[in-house]
């Protein structure tokens, strides 16, 4: 064949060429692109928007006298908010009882709060997790998963293609699970590649193995009634599969690995790392787990539970390493959310919506209670809001990055699920 | 927008595939290149035309995807199995198969000038490098590609 018959060929196989499934990546990227555009304020449209501000404040000006009356009192309330947006950062949440830097998912956005009680918003996003080491965050924004770092620069953002939930970080920092639409996905921690682990999954956030390097990373998730056992960079061959049971809303694994544990609403079992049952804890009667998180060193078990009759919520603390029944820390009127493990294990942050507050637990020390008041009004920017989700601890991790611990067992936590 | 998108999807997300051989991959990196071309709309000089930018994100990244892939420990299954592409007869298979055989920067180059019909002038400035290289890299490339192809053939010159 001559050179330009060739060149001819080669250009019209290269044409026909099409990628697998082309219309479905075609359907889901237009989604996300039309989504971006919409996003997307223009520079000439924030020029204009700046030339209103600038205008409206003219007119303020202009207006003063009936803004300082009475019956004008709303008008320069409004023209104070389109010149001067409330700033959601100046109402102080006062020192932290704790020692490092909090994750917090409110309806305003995503913050970080310093322990003496400094914040910093990190941008909208619903659901988040620090990396091991807390050098970043991982967080979900409708269908990207975005890595930022904690002054809230966006590292790198991959689309993916359903709504982004449940970030988990690997101990090992070289990876992200995480789950988009009804499947469990892994990204590598530099965004370099990604691939899908499982599909058909629960809602229930994964829970990395904690072993130290260079051993491979395993991953449990839960799929059907069962808490399946994965290599995350071979998701074809299983290591493990628990019994069927209650459908988990959490999975955690104790010190080294050794035991995992599932959370359903009515109980706690207790696996082998190969997912084989060997023991079951049931919740006191008539109570629902609600929430859990584990103890920075996997072996406490924190579960907020709630009397369905009732309109009390409790906090229990299960001892993983004694065959203990679960222990009453606290019981109070209405819900508790975002239960969250303090780096050095001695504190239990929670939120309380009705009241308002997080309280800070200390399980060692009965009595050892301290709260913050008026907590939504504060991720409001002082204004109490009808409605929406209470700002929920979702991770506690040292004021300064630091380095994973010999155990590999990741030194910043995780809380509760969503 | 749309009529934008419309245009130039389809190229771009074919010459992702044809250079990393990854449908997931190719996604994530057309669709990248059209979230980062969005983000950068306002710098963009609207004089000059939509395509070339758009392709020279794409490439770039896929040549980074590829490299590091290359560099990568990656015993990953592939998780979506690649569905063969519409190939009713002639050599579309093989062609596809033996690209795989070229180093990323010959497939780029491939991609650039029998795909997205770029001139060796165009392709060396969008990947930044002297226009011989280019040149050499497509002779290389299509050397290899017809070895492949037409193994028998003598006279391709």
């Amino acid at each position: 064949m001559r050179r330009a018959e060739f060149d001819r060929r080669l250009r019209h196989e290269l044409h026909r060429a099409r990628p697998p499934r082309a219309s479905d990546a075609e359907r889901r990227a237009w989604h996300v692109v039309r989504a971006a555009h919409a996003a997307r304020v223009p520079a000439r449209e924030a020029h204009r928007a700046r030339r209103f501000a600038l205008a409206a404040a003219a007119a303020a000006l202009a207006l003063g006298a009936l803004v300082l009356t009475p019956a004008g009192a709303k008008v320069g309330d409004w023209i104070g908010d389109v010149v001067d947006p409330p700033d959601t950062t100046s109402v102080s949440l006062g020192p932290l009882p704790a020692k490092g830097r909090l994750l917090v998912v409110a309806d305003s956005g995503l913050w970080i709060v310093q322990d003496d009680g400094a914040r910093r918003r990190l941008g909208r996003f619903r659901d988040a997790t620090w990396s091991p080491g807390g050098l970043f965050v991982a967080a979900a924004r409708g269908r990207e998963l975005v890595a930022l770092e904690p002054d809230g620069d966006e590292r790198w953002a991959r689309p993916a293609p359903g709504r982004v939930s449940v970030p988990r970080w690997s101990p090992d920092g070289y990876r992200i699970a995480y789950r988009s639409g009804h499947d469990l996905w892994i990204v590598t921690g530099d965004n370099d590649a990604r691939w899908r682990l499982a599909r058909g999954v629960r809602a229930t956030p994964p829970a990395w193995k904690p072993v130290p390097e260079p051993e491979r990373q395993v991953v449990a998730f839960a799929a059907g009634d069962r808490v399946r056992i994965v290599e995350a960079d071979a998701p074809g061959r299983p290591l493990g599969v628990t019994p069927p049971g209650p459908p988990p809303r959490e999975i955690w694994w104790t010190e080294g690995g050794r035991r995992l544990v599932t959370v359903a609403s009515r109980g706690v079992r207790v696996h082998d790392s190969r997912g084989r049952l060997l023991r079951t804890i049931a919740l006191p009667r008539g109570r629902v787990a609600k929430g859990s998180a584990m103890a920075p060193g996997g072996r406490r078990l924190a579960i907020i539970a709630r009397r369905p009759a009732g309109r009390s919520s409790e906090l229990l603390v299960i001892r993983l390493d004694r065959r203990a029944s679960p222990r009453d820390l606290l019981s109070m009127p209405g819900s508790f959310e975002g239960l969250t493990w303090s780096i050095d294990g001695r504190l239990l942050v929670l939120g309380l919506p009705d009241s308002g507050q997080w309280l800070f637990v200390r399980p060692r020390r009965s009595g050892g209670l301290e709260s913050v008041e008026r907590v939504r009004r504060r991720f409001a920017g002082g204004v109490e809001p009808r409605t929406g989700a209470f700002p929920r601890p979702a991770g506690w991790c040292y004021a300064q990055p630091a380095n994973r611990t010999a155990s590999g067992q990741p030194p910043c936590s995780s809380g509760s699920a969503p | 927008m749309e009529a934008l998108f419309r245009v130039h999807w389809g190229p771009a997300h074919r010459a992702a595939f044809l250079i990393v051989r990854d449908g997931a991959a190719a996604e994530d990196i057309a669709q990248e290149a059209f979230l980062a071309a969005i983000r950068s709309l306002d710098r963009f000089d609207r004089r000059r035309p939509f395509g070339p930018w758009l392709h020279r994100i794409v490439v770039n990244r896929a040549i980074d995807w590829s490299r590091a892939r290359a560099l990568r420990r990656e015993v990953a299954e592939p998780v979506e199995p690649e569905a063969p592409a519409e190939r009713p007869g002639g050599w579309s298979d093989e062609t596809v198969n033996a690209l795989a055989l070229l180093d990323t920067d010959q497939r780029a180059a491939v991609v650039l000038r029998y795909l997205l019909e770029y001139t060796p002038g165009e392709i060396a400035a969008l990947l930044e490098v002297p226009r011989g290289t280019v040149n050499s890299r497509l002779r290389r490339a299509l050397d290899r590609l017809a070895a492949e192809l037409e193994p028998e053939s003598e006279d391709r010159r």
